[in-house]
């Protein structure tokens, strides 16, 4: 991952809220697009979106691609833990792929800092 | 070359141009300010522009006046603190290329030595920060330029009217709108930096766009970096509003006159940039401009209205500022029209035949799809025969799949190339060649798939796996990673079964696995029109339908993408120049993100999919082996997860016998492939026509592949010069060996597996990718090559072959993968009506597995068992099926005969043909069963006739 940020990037309102946003929507019934499209889209885009976001020099489709990936492998391994502990729900696995999406939104700044600090160390003085 | 990235900061070179002695104070100021700086500029080149009076001057006077300056500025007037240190080197040259700005920011290009050149203007001062700020950046080798913020400098009051958002007009830039660090599309000219390597790749900067002394700037800036950035690949250009600028504006710039023709001229050398990088589009005004207009106007308005008339004047100018760019913009436009594209550029006369021609494709595809739409309408799929869906699909159906392989033939070869609507027919070959089914259908296809989503939605409404050791799917419990995943998918989605989306896992699966597949094709080549013929001929030789909702399928995406990533962020840079571009350097946090990244997907793969995990360790190992893949430790890594995972989750269900976990290793779900490759021991004559077609096919693919390969070496060296063709061709069997690699390194599994069919094609699934690379490259070897009227008339000769070949191997075994409503219905009538522990007894587990509740039944298949009671069934039915189903074993049974097992019985030859129905006979005519169910497709037949069924 090659971000190249002096100054962090804030954290985005849209991404940070997203996986709630699906969570809350598991209260509809089932069988509406109401439902179905934000949790969908979220699970499908939402943790890798929040990554893609901090590396730069992506072209589209590859953030895409990347988003996609890093997704659905979250939810598979988040949904795996809960089976395999014998605690797998719905909604418990969405809260903690959603609790992830705002923890890298939200760290992200922090993350920045790090790289840069790691890329200022070579620059002669 | 592996050379450690982040080592050191490289070295900047400054260029300051001046054309007029009037500008000398400026000048003086300018290079004071360079050689103030908190971190040295290696080279300071000051070039004159077609004055010599000043050169004159400038190689007397300018290190003494410098030294005088800094001498004056001691406590700083702009600047809160000037440190005093060492400079490089100042040199003074005149302007060796054509007058003007251009020609003398290339006269400084070629003089400068070091990597990264900054350009300053003569009236402009450099805060003491400002090379420290711009060279880190560069630092991440996809940056190819940095920026800084342009800060107004007014000799004179700034005027009231002078709206805030058209500060560009003198030169500044719209700094206040970018706090951060971003990724921009151009940088202001007055305040710029560019990798040396870049500038010189991308031909420097163009006189005809530049400004002149006598004419009014022009946005040579904007061409450039259009070039720069579509120079190289996924290259970036950063703003850096840090880094600053003070850029004097003069008494002439503030008047009224200024603004409106710098306006004008605005909009007219956007047309020029766009028109000399026509392939790549240009919006009419700077992005951030399109939202300031609007944003500075209705701010003005406000204010106005609060009598503030100061602000109202502003937004007349704005809005006269906005007419007068549009004005230049059209008259731009009109111009590119008359008078023909200077040279470098594609000429108006090609631009507009070339328009011409590409309607041509553009008509194509929407025509395909609807002459496809209509064909779907005329299919009847009880006529279908042995050969499979081919039978049954109309005229139509192959008129609108050759308009297609035409329009994409033709869009593809053609320059310059229309990469959406290639796109576009990317999508539209999956959508009729994997939607068809689906649409037809209405049903689930392949009986395995029916069994994952079994799986699925066990977990999703139970919240674990079926640990009864019964399970007729429990082979799927030890990685359940794949089901877990659509578990969740489909509970939190609201869907009542994973059934809803489960029969376009096909047409899904060719989708997403095209995303990787390009970014590993981009790898290794510059022309985007073989990257596209690598995607079409993947998309024409995956015939063989491992692409269902399945683990293989979606770790087969996985797959790719580890390997993507791989080829580009872990391999080997050179510290310099263009090949240092998008490293990773080997320690520090984004490493650790990218390889944390790696790590979650290897679990993923490791817990949904064993033979695709141990596919990709022999693939990392191989590029780690070459050293294409500078890390060691993430194949063993994989390895660990893959054997850790077999050893400790996998051991409980195999009991710890390995003969059991190779065995599963090689046939993961044995019943999914078993048509793959036909064994041609008793078939009817239709399915070993078949297989005999997809192994040819095959065979033909990776011929293609091979022809491609050692074309490709054959042309290089006939293009290059004659003394160093062997170098050329070598060096592209280097430059290709990592494809090469990938494409072998799922043959180790025949020496891990046997000589099977399904095996084989197994090992020819994860080759494809590759091979389809080799493929392609049969048409576009070089980017010069392939440029011919023949090459897409040959494309369309080797794509109606691939297509015919795909469309029988593919759509052969529908008679067996096909189940109808009816068969269907079957399956959900013995689901409602089985009491719990019955015995559900069919020929083969070929069926559509609509069993909510698999988990209370036993399952039976009679016509699976050993050759000898095989045998003894067909001579014996009554006696042999009677005792399977006896009451002592269990309470109720069923038998389960459908269509698509008889099928599946004829095309494998396990049973002569028309034995289901004999045996069928045969127990009716017994007395002792009697139909519990009946429909067109299937029957249920029970040991003494039950009241509950009736006969539809």
């Amino acid at each position: 991952m090659t971000p190249t940020r002096t100054s962090p990037m804030p954290p985005s309102i849209l991404l940070t809220l997203s996986g709630w946003v699906a969570l809350a929507a598991t209260r509809l019934p089932g069988g509406s697009a109401v439902r179905a499209v934000p949790v969908t889209l979220f699970l499908l885009l939402g943790p890798g979106a929040a990554v893609v976001r901090r590396w730069l020099g992506l072209d589209l489709w590859e953030k895409v691609v990347i988003a996609v990936a890093v997704s659905t492998a979250a939810a598979a391994l988040v949904s795996e833990a809960l089976v395999l502990t014998g605690s797998w729900s719905s909604t418990r696995a969405l809260a903690v792929l959603a609790a992830l999406t705002t923890a890298t939104e939200l760290g992200g700044p922090l993350f920045d800092k790090a790289k840069h600090r790691d890329r200022v160390k070579g620059i002669p003085k | 070359v592996n050379v450690d990235p982040g080592a050191e900061s490289p070295a900047c070179a400054v260029v300051i141009c001046s054309h007029t002695e009037e500008r000398w104070d400026m000048l003086v100021r300018a290079v004071s300010s360079i050689c103030s700086q908190t971190i040295p500029a290696q080279e300071i080149l000051v070039v004159i522009d077609n004055c010599p009076p000043l050169l004159a001057i400038a190689r007397r006077n300018l290190s003494a006046a410098v030294a005088a300056q800094k001498a004056r500025w001691g406590g700083g007037p702009g600047f809160d603190q000037l440190i005093d240190c060492a400079y490089g080197p100042l040199t003074i040259v005149p302007n060796h290329e054509r007058p003007g700005l251009s020609g003398a920011r290339n006269t400084g290009l070629a003089a400068a030595r070091a990597e990264v050149l900054a350009f300053l203007d003569d009236d402009a001062v450099a805060a003491p920060d400002w090379i420290e700020r711009l060279v880190p950046l560069y630092d991440d080798p996809i940056v190819v330029g940095v920026g800084g913020q342009v800060v107004p400098d007014w000799e004179v009051v700034r005027p009231a009217w002078f709206p805030a958002d058209f500060d560009w007009v003198v030169g500044s830039s719209n700094g206040p709108m970018l706090r951060s660090v971003q990724s921009v599309r151009t940088l202001p000219g007055a305040n710029m930096s560019f990798r040396k390597s870049v500038l010189v790749d991308a031909g420097g900067f163009r006189s005809e766009s530049g400004r002149t002394q006598d004419g009014p700037p022009r946005s040579e800036e904007t061409d450039l970096c259009v070039r720069a950035t579509a120079a190289v690949d996924g290259s970036v250009l950063l703003y850096e509003p840090n880094a600053r600028v003070l850029h004097t504006v003069t008494r002439q710039q503030t008047t009224w006159g200024y603004f409106r023709s710098r306006c004008f001229d605005e909009g007219l050398s956007k047309t020029i940039a766009s028109r000399a990088n026509n392939h790549h589009r240009l919006p009419a005004s700077e992005p951030s401009l399109a939202l300031a207009i609007p944003r500075g106007f209705t701010t003005s308005i406000v204010e106005g209205l609060r009598g503030k008339p100061r602000r109202a004047t502003g937004a007349a100018a704005a809005l006269a500022g906005a007419a007068a760019m549009s004005a230049g913009y059209l008259v731009g436009q009109c111009r590119n029209l008359v008078t023909p594209a200077p040279s470098g550029a594609v000429s108006d006369e090609a631009t507009r035949s070339s328009a011409r021609v590409t309607l041509l494709p553009l008509v194509a595809l929407p025509l395909a799809l609807a002459i496809w739409q209509l064909s779907l309408m005329h299919v009847d799929l009880r006529h279908m025969t042995d050969l499979g869906l081919i039978t049954v699909l109309p005229v139509s159906f192959w008129v609108g799949l050759s308009i297609l392989t035409l329009g994409f033939c033709y869009a593809v070869s053609h320059t310059p190339l229309n990469r959406l609507l290639v796109f576009g027919y990317l999508l539209a070959l999956i959508g009729v060649i994997h939607g068809t089914p689906v649409i037809l259908y209405g049903t689930l296809r392949y009986s395995s798939a029916w069994r994952h989503v079994a799986v699925v939605d066990y977990i999703a409404r139970h919240g674990r796996i079926n640990s009864n050791a019964h399970d007729q799917l429990s082979t799927f419990r030890a990685w359940p990673g794949f089901y877990a995943l659509n578990a969740l998918l489909t509970q939190a989605s609201g869907f009542t079964s994973s059934l809803s989306y489960a029969s376009w896992g096909p047409p899904i699966a060719n989708l997403i696995v095209l995303g990787p597949l390009a970014m590993i094709v981009k790898r290794f080549t510059a022309d985007r029109r073989l990257m596209w013929a690598t995607l079409w001929v993947f998309l024409l030789a995956n015939w063989v339908g491992q692409d269902y909702f399945s683990p293989q399928a979606y770790t087969y995406f996985l797959y790719l993408t580890v390997l993507a990533i791989c080829l580009r962020w872990y391999r080997p840079v050179a510290r310099r120049g263009l090949e240092a571009l998008d490293a990773v350097s080997r320690t520090g946090p984004a490493r650790l993100a990218t390889t944390g990244i790696l790590v979650a997907l290897f679990a993923v793969i490791t817990t949904s999919h064993p033979l695709t995990a141990l596919i990709l360790v022999v693939a990392l190992t191989a590029l780690a082996a070459i050293r294409r893949c500078t890390s060691r430790v993430l194949p063993a890594i994989l390895l660990v997860f893959t054997l850790g995972w077999l050893l400790i989750a996998a051991r409980s269900f195999f009991a710890g016998n390995v003969h059991t976990i190779l065995a599963f290793i090689r046939r993961p779900d044995a019943k999914t492939n078993a048509s793959a490759f036909v064994s041609l021991v008793h078939p009817s004559a239709g399915p070993a026509f078949v297989a005999r077609i997809s192994r040819a096919f095959s065979a033909l693919v990776w011929g293609l592949a091979m022809v491609g390969m050692l074309n490709t070496a054959q042309l290089e060296p006939a293009q290059a010069a004659p003394t160093d063709g062997l170098r050329r061709s070598r060096e592209d069997l280097r430059r290709h060996l990592p494809l090469l690699l990938l494409a072998l390194s799922p043959l180790p599994l025949i020496v891990a597996g046997n000589f099977s069919g399904e095996m084989l094609s197994r090992i020819y699934l994860f080759s494809l990718p590759f091979v389809a690379f080799f493929a392609a490259t049969l048409f576009f070897p070089t980017p010069r090559a392939g440029r011919s009227r023949l090459t897409p008339v040959v494309l369309v000769a080797v794509s109606v072959v691939l297509l015919a070949g795909l469309l029988v191997s593919n759509y052969g075994k529908e008679q067996i993968n096909y189940f109808s409503p009816a068969e269907v219905a079957a399956s959900r009538w013995l689901d409602n009506h089985a009491p719990a522990g019955s015995l559900i007894l069919a020929a083969t587990s070929n069926l559509p597995f609509a069993f909510t509740h698999y988990e209370a039944y036993d399952f039976e298949w009679f016509g699976l068992q050993d050759v000898g009671t095989r045998r003894a069934i067909l001579e014996d039915p009554v006696g042999h099926l009677g005792s399977i189903m006896a009451p002592a074993n269990h309470r109720t049974a069923y038998l389960l005969l459908t269509r698509s097992q008889a099928a599946e019985i004829d095309a494998t030859g396990l049973m002569p043909p028309g034995s289901l129905t004999q045996v069928e006979h045969a127990l009716l005519r017994s007395g002792r069963f009697g139909v519990a169910y009946q429909s067109e497709d299937a029957v249920i037949i029970t040991l003494q006739p039950t009241p509950a069924g009736t006969v539809p």
